[in-house]
């Protein structure tokens, strides 16, 4: 220990590497490896021949980079007896994540809207009741929603599929802009009344572009959210359209022949990529979207 | 026993984002130090440098004997009051107060003894058991100095400690805070943007801004001989009365000549080159009426704020507005004539280039 | 000397201000609320009392109306599969929530130390967060595979005695699912419990300096105390995903080896789908809801409460 108090201490403390400060770092590195090792194993992997992967290397960069693997995953690996790849998952993903984040945000912001502004008779029941249903497992409605969808004739298809996710996306989204909203003064908007402004003048000319950082949370997390579904997308989305994890899934079990286990952690990026690249580029927004989405009520 | 603080050629931060430069200042043992000023002048960042929460660019800093430039905030014999009152929310009253005695390993008897006495002396018995939550401001704030107490330091800091207060509370505190200062007799530092809080509870008061202190001095020195036009604005309500004008020096006495006419200021001695200068007069330094032997000078009141026991007037005379404080039941009129007595003999002046005052 | 109470009720707070002045309400705004009120009413409720009466009949492969009381549950808890899933659930759940909120508090810690490149390091543990499940799964599926993954590297570096192979073993695969539910969780329980430590007032810290209060102290003294609100969100979050985990199972081992991660989700999925038995489906459902019903409502209960505290409402 030295003196605290020496006679010529002058300016700031003299920086020391203390053993608590040594520890942290290496807390830090070490975690950082136990959470980035199994996406560099899958990396690496998929650029290495079979022959490289037997050889239990797995750490080790791949002597030659082989695209091979990566063509054979996008257009032609099989599930099944469906040889296309997970090209084709993949543009079901998109046909289906597209419509159902636009519609269910657009959703989430009108109920949001109403609820919080205009204090309807009977919305606090339905916000305690959207609430709440955020938490219901999805087990509940299987069932009953097959046999809705199938009435309807939506089974099996790509709108069938949509509604779903909308349906199903409605708490959170609902919550994070009815907690916006909140937070925006009550002033503003009597003011926009005051003016004559009616429901849907103030809906879209005030609320919506105020509410810009909440559409891009929004979006972000119910994109995010139906890409990487794979309970609803394996029930209702039907043969033609299964989203890209059903896909990879049914890629990966499929046993007949070798496992190519390249190609399989090819498109495995491959199905992690988008949410990947939406995590990266957002930065703050996602994780602006974990916490107000988790602050309920 | 009180110990003297000394900051010695003091830098806080670097370069573009220095917030204090060069800063020396002593503080007697025992004394009450407040730093005044306006947000962002540095004094809480100064006062946060005295109990080593912030490095020092450069200097040091002595408490007593001790050069604690480089020691722990714990290892400096103080104790900190803050705005927020940042009292440990989950523990009640009691164990706030002994929590930081109990971790340091006071013998158990010696906790009692301080816990006791520090709630007597701020007549906490009653709220021992409960929960800062359950407090009110005022009580918090009391436990936020109690915690202080108890652990037997010689230099309290206190970070504008009565600014989330109503006024009310604040006044009251203001003066238990006072009677703390006469009791313990230990060395005081503190920071408030508030002068009314300066005034009445400073030895002295260091003015900073920009991180520089402008004045050093008694209440009465800073208020009747502020050093620069910053000081005569910032201390006083309503603020100095402010005349541009020109001095005349001569030996016998100057002239000061201005908008409002020319007047002698006998037994003033001033250089005798003419100077452009800033006459500054306190309220109470202008009398209404004729026949004071003041300058004197025609004016029209156009504003009356009565405040009780006395009130201002605000009198247009030319381009100027002067307030004058008068006494409680004046009679006059808004848009009356009314003659003013300037009392120039106790005049501050400034100079117009740099604004310092000129002796 | 007499205080008045710090928490004093703002005299108009925004919220008595909008109860009172209730507007003449537009059609607009009621036609606006109906595909909320649609969703809540069809499909939460009426789906769910579908459910529910489903699981009181006979039903088999079709739904039936005959009313059969509780035997179904009778049937259901009667089912080695059912109640081997529920017990694997609870060591997967322990061990998941438990692992995540540590782990996760952990990092919040670390990276509040005003560490460098904090950005960067926060970037790193929240990733997993944003991969699907059935990824996750894929991924740990290969790095516990005996013959290709890290066991076979560190066997053919010499180190023939390393063994890492939990999705093998029946005794071990339940820890394997709950590690890869760990790696991806840890970062939203980083994120939420970040978010209340940044929460705590500056001054407490600066105290906690002047009074020369161990940083560890801190920490278990007054630091976690406070994070209570922060701590009970993440909890509930990571019991729902527990109670839900499906697809990190149908990944990652497929329930195996034998029975020894089924869960019930997947049970009440193979029971719906694969065997097409209603009546043990709905019921294992009914199961599950009244189970996180009984997790989340006094969770939301209790931090109601605290909101309006903190709001100095009560």
């Amino acid at each position: 220990m030295r003196d605290p108090f020496p006679q010529s201490a002058n300016g700031p403390r003299p920086d020391k590497v203390t053993p608590a400060r040594l520890g942290l770092y290496a807390f830090l590195v070490i975690a950082a490896l136990f959470f980035l090792l199994p996406a560099y194993v899958m990396l690496v992997t998929s650029f290495k021949s079979m022959e490289e992967i037997r050889s239990a290397q797995i750490f080790s960069l791949p002597h030659l980079f082989d695209w091979s693997a990566w063509i054979k995953a996008w257009s032609s690996a099989c599930a099944g007896v469906n040889c296309t790849g997970v090209s084709a998952g993949f543009w079901n993903s998109v046909k289906i994540t597209i419509p159902a984040t636009v519609l269910s945000v657009l959703l989430g912001a009108v109920t949001g809207y109403a609820l919080s502004f205009w204090r309807p008779p009977g919305g606090k029941i339905l916000f305690a009741a959207i609430t709440i249903g955020g938490f219901i497992p999805l087990q509940i409605f299987l069932f009953p929603m097959v046999r809705a969808t199938a009435m309807l004739g939506l089974y099996n298809s790509l709108a069938g599929i949509v509604l779903v996710h909308v349906v199903f996306g409605l708490p959170l989204t609902t919550l994070l802009f009815r907690n916006y909203y909140a937070s925006i003064p009550v002033e503003l908007f009597k003011a926009a009344r005051v003016d004559g402004a009616g429901f849907w003048r103030i809906f879209v000319s005030l609320m919506l572009p105020l509410s810009l950082p909440m559409l891009i949370v929004a979006g972000l997390m119910q994109m995010t959210g139906i890409w990487n579904d794979f309970l609803l997308g394996l029930v209702f989305a039907g043969r033609d359209n299964l989203p890209m994890t059903v896909q990879l899934n049914n890629i990966v079990t499929t046993t007949t022949g070798q496992r190519e286990y390249n190609v399989h952690m090819a498109a495995t990026v491959l199905t992690a990529l988008v949410p990947l690249v939406a995590y990266f580029v957002s930065g703050r927004w996602f994780v602006r979207g974990i916490t107000a989405g988790s602050v309920k009520g | 026993m009180p110990v003297p603080v000394s900051l010695r050629s003091v830098d806080i931060g670097y370069g573009a984002t220095a917030v204090v430069k060069n800063l020396n200042l002593e503080i007697a043992a025992g004394e009450f130090l407040v730093l005044l000023g306006p947000s962002g002048c540095g004094k809480s960042t100064l006062l946060n440098a005295i109990a080593g929460l912030t490095d020092l660019a450069k200097g040091e800093v002595w408490i007593g004997e001790r050069n604690v430039t480089w020691a722990d905030p714990k290892d400096r014999g103080i104790g900190m009051v803050f705005q927020s009152y940042a009292l440990y929310p989950n523990m009640n009253v009691e164990k706030n107060l002994s929590f930081g005695l109990t971790v340091a390993g006071v013998p158990k008897d010696e906790i009692v003894r301080r816990v006791a006495r520090a709630s007597a002396i701020l007549q906490l018995d009653p709220y021992l058991k409960r929960r800062p939550s359950e407090l009110s401001g005022g009580q918090r704030q009391r436990v936020a100095i109690g915690r202080a107490l108890v652990r037997d330091v010689d230099i309290f800091l206190f970070d504008e400690p009565l600014s989330n207060l109503d006024a009310k509370l604040r006044t009251e505190l203001r003066v238990e805070i006072k009677k703390l200062h006469h009791e313990l007799a230990s060395t005081m530092i503190y920071v408030t943007h508030d002068q009314v809080e300066a005034m009445t509870l400073a030895n002295r008061i260091a003015i900073m801004r920009d991180g520089v202190i402008q004045q050093l001095a008694t209440p009465r020195e800073i208020y009747q001989r502020p050093a620069n036009l910053f000081v005569a604005g910032f201390i006083g309500s309503p603020a100095m009365n402010l005349l541009k004008g020109t001095l005349l020096g001569s030996d016998g006495g100057s002239l000061f000549r201005s908008s409002l006419g020319e007047f002698d200021l006998p037994g003033k001695a001033f250089p005798a080159e003419p100077r452009e200068v800033v006459a500054g007069l306190r309220p109470e330094q202008i009398i209404v009426g004729a026949g004071s032997g003041l300058a004197e000078i025609e004016a029209t009141i156009s504003v009356i704020d009565a405040m009780g026991p006395e009130t201002v007037i605000w009198c247009r005379a030319r381009e100027n507005l002067l307030s004058a404080r008068v006494a409680g039941d004046f009679p006059g009129q808004v848009d009356e004539g009314i003659t003013l007595g300037l009392d120039l003999a106790n005049a501050s002046f400034f100079d117009q280039d740099t604004g310092q005052r000129l002796p | 000397m007499v205080d008045q109470p710090a928490a004093r009720i703002p005299a108009s707070s925004p919220a008595r201000t909008r109860a009172t002045g209730r507007l003449r309400l537009p059609v607009a705004a009621l036609a606006a609320l109906t595909p909320a009120w649609l969703i809540i009413l069809l499909v939460y409720l009426g789906t769910t009392i579908w459910t529910v009466q489903l699981s009181l009949t006979n039903s088999r492969m079709l739904p039936s109306s005959e009313f059969v009381g509780l035997a179904q549950y009778e049937r259901l808890f009667g089912t080695a599969r059912w109640t081997i899933s529920i017990q694997n659930l609870l060591t997967f759940g322990v061990v998941y929530v438990v692992g995540a909120l540590v782990v996760g508090f952990l990092l919040a810690v670390a990276v509040d130390r005003h560490v460098r490149f904090e950005s960067m390091w926060r970037t790193v543990f929240l990733y997993p967060y944003a991969l699907s499940f059935i990824v996750t799964g894929l991924m740990w599926q290969w790095l516990m595979n005996p013959e290709i993954g890290i066991q076979a590297t560190m066997r053919a570096a010499g180190w023939t005695w390393f063994t890492f192979d939990w999705t093998t073993k029946s005794s071990m695969a339940i820890y394997a699912v709950a590690l890869a539910g760990i790696w991806q969780s840890a970062g939203l329980v980083m994120v939420l419990m970040l978010a209340g430590l940044r929460g705590i007032d500056a001054d407490l810290w600066r105290a906690t300096r002047i009074e020369g209060i161990p940083l560890w102290r801190t920490y278990i003294s007054i630091v976690l105390p406070q994070l209570g609100p922060s701590i009970a969100t993440a909890f509930m979050l990571l019991t729902m995903g527990a109670v839900r985990t499906f697809d990190l199972v149908v990944a990652l081992t497929n329930g195996g080896p034998g029975q020894s991660t089924e869960v019930p989700a997947k049970f009440i999925m193979d029971s719906l789908f694969a065997r097409q038995d209603l009546g043990l489906a709905t019921a294992g459902a009914t199961v599950m809801l009244a189970t996180v019903m009984a997790v989340t409502i006094p969770i939301l209960y209790a931090r109601d409460i605290w909101a309006r505290r903190r709001a100095g409402t009560i």
